[in-house]
This record gives structure tokens, sequence and C-alpha cells, in this order.
């Protein structure tokens, strides 16, 4: 598919990869609806005529359903969805550093985890698909996975919900394929963004260094880059690109 | 007409010769939502023409299927 001329929305797109990936499709030419919850940093985005950004909480329906609302009247077709939003967050099945129902993996946080990046992803992508097909058009649905989805210790939800993701591109592969829609699946390893230093310590960081063999970390643009190879190559369809460096090797 | 039916009967898996107007979703037991669409995208695939979600979601019979795609291709000409 070529990027220029296509619509696209892109969630959790405000900053960090999703804002990546918002910069390279408008680069190549594309409008992009933004879609992120912070309200602050929606409003502080300066997107070219054509593109606009609107707050919304993929965890909530309501939400959802009126963003799509929103970008199917501006847009009337959307080619390129791109689901990234996401949050991550760490706690052992059980902390044995803790006493009582303290030692339990908090529920309240697997229920977090859960409802934005794995009902989300597939609340919006529902809607959208569904506007594809009533549109007929050519669409490419790109999920934004983890390496997590293999299994990170101390990532029960985290990565429950982006294994679920990966089964859900494969999924929608094969439903949408007919219409010719595709899905693919994006899986970064170990990446240098705001995200993952607000939720990991640096010596956990200096540790994944060492592991990866290019002795480094990814950044945002590298994954936008892969985002946009996968949008580009008409053939990709319910694969998931690894974006880890070497890492499972 | 006949080539509606064959790509009936080959969607669904059953024999377009066994196939009357009325035959409806409950006759054929592989007619389910999925391939629903499956069968849709070949009609539109075979014959360039595109139905409306409307149109989709009440061509639930052979007889149906057959006077919606019918329509459209009067009306492509």
């Amino acid at each position: 598919m070529e990027i220029a001329g296509k619509r696209a929305i892109v969630t959790g797109g405000a900053a960090g990869i999703g804002w990546a990936v918002a910069e390279q499709l408008l680069a190549g030419g594309a409008a992009v609806a933004v879609l992120d919850r912070d309200v602050e940093a929606v409003e502080a985005l300066a997107l070219p005529d054509g593109s606009f950004a609107l707050c919304c909480d993929i965890a909530d329906p309501g939400s959802v359903a009126d963003a799509i609302a929103t970008v199917a009247e501006r847009f009337g077709h959307v080619d390129i969805l791109v689901n990234n939003a996401g949050i991550m967050r760490s706690a052992p099945l059980v902390n044995m550093l803790r006493r009582g129902e303290e030692r339990l993996h908090d529920l309240k946080l697997w229920q977090d985890v859960i409802a934005v990046n794995l009902t989300g992803t597939f609340d919006i992508t529902r809607h959208v698909a569904d506007l594809m097909l009533a549109k007929r058009t050519r669409g490419v649905i790109i999920n934004i996975s983890s390496i997590a989805a293999r299994g990170n210790a101390g990532q029960t939800a985290y990565s429950a919900a982006k294994a679920g993701v990966e089964a859900m591109t494969q999924v929608w592969a094969k439903e949408l394929g007919r219409f010719r829609i595709r899905a693919v699946a994006v899986a970064p390893g170990f990446m240098d963004t705001a995200g993952a230093r607000d939720a990991l310590e640096e010596a956990v960081l200096e540790k994944w260094r060492e592991q990866v063999p290019l002795r480094r970390l990814g950044t945002a643009d590298e994954v936008a880059s892969a985002v946009l190879s996968a949008i580009g190559n008409d053939f990709l369809n319910g694969c998931v690109i690894a974006l880890d460096g070497g890492l499972q090797l | 007409m006949s080539e509606i039916l064959e790509i009936i009967g080959r969607e669904l898996k059953t024999d377009a010769a066994g196939l009357t107007p009325e035959t409806g979703l409950a006759d054929i037991a592989l007619w389910d939502s999925l391939k629903h669409m499956d069968l849709i995208a070949a009609l539109e695939d075979r014959f360039g023409i595109e139905f409306t979600g409307d149109e989709i979601a009440e061509m639930l019979s052979v007889g149906k299927i057959v006077d919606t795609t019918t329509a459209h291709l009067a009306r492509k000409g």
C-alpha cells in the first residue's frame, strides 16, 4: 500500500512509538488521526491540515465509539489503523517479599493492563474493521505487540495481553483477508522509550542491553520504520514481525 | 443466474442443483456469518460489484442473493 494520500489512525499517538509512527506516516503523505488519552499532549500536537488529534481512552468503549464516529465523519474512510496504545505494568505473580494478601499479584493491575492493551485494541478494531468493510477499503491493521508475548517474568498481565494481541492479529488476518484487509503485528523487543524508562529501573535497561546481540536497545523510529514497511508490503498478513535486535536467537 | 448459483454452491459447499429461491441460511449447515462473508466477497470479486451493508445483512436466502446480485449487474449495465 502506498502511504501517500491514505487516511490513518494511530492510537496512543501523541508520544513515544505512536508519535514516531504518526510522524513517518505524515512524512509519507498520509492524513493521520492521532488518538491519545493524554489531553495535554493532544492539545500540544501541531498537525498539518487534514490531520487532527482526538482525546480517546481506548479502555472506555464510549470514548472509542465517539472517536471513531468523528474520524469517520472527517475522513470518510480509514485505510490504516495502528493499534499502539498500551500501558506496561510489572508485578510478580506472587511477591514473596510481602505478607498475606499483598503477596498476590494485584487483580486491579491485571484488569487495567488487559482493559487497555487487549480489550482496547479489540474494541477500536471492531469499529474500524466495520468501517473498512462498509467502505470496501483494502486497509491494513497494524498491532503493536511485544517480545513479552512469549512471556516476560514479572509481567503476567502485559505478556498475556500482548499474546492476545498476536492471536487477534492472526484471527483478523483470516477473517478480513477475503476483503483484502490485512492484519500484521510488530513486536518490539527491548526499546529505549519513555514508557520503558518510566516502568523500569536503569539497571534493568542495562541488563537488557547486554542481552541483545546488537548490544543496544531499539528506538521508536525503528519501530515506526517496521510499521511502515508492514503497511507497504501488500502480501504481509497475519504475521508477527519481531523487532528485537536478535534477542530471541 | 446459473453462475450465481454455482458460486453459492461452491462457497457454501453444497450442490448448486439443489438450491431453490427459498433455500436459506437455516437450510445449509455451513452457512454461518463467516461463510456469508466469503460468499459476499466471492460474488463481489467475480462480478465487480459492491453490496451495501444493509444488502449483505438481508441476503439470507438464495432468492434474495440472486435478486440483489442481478439488480447490481443490471445497474452496472
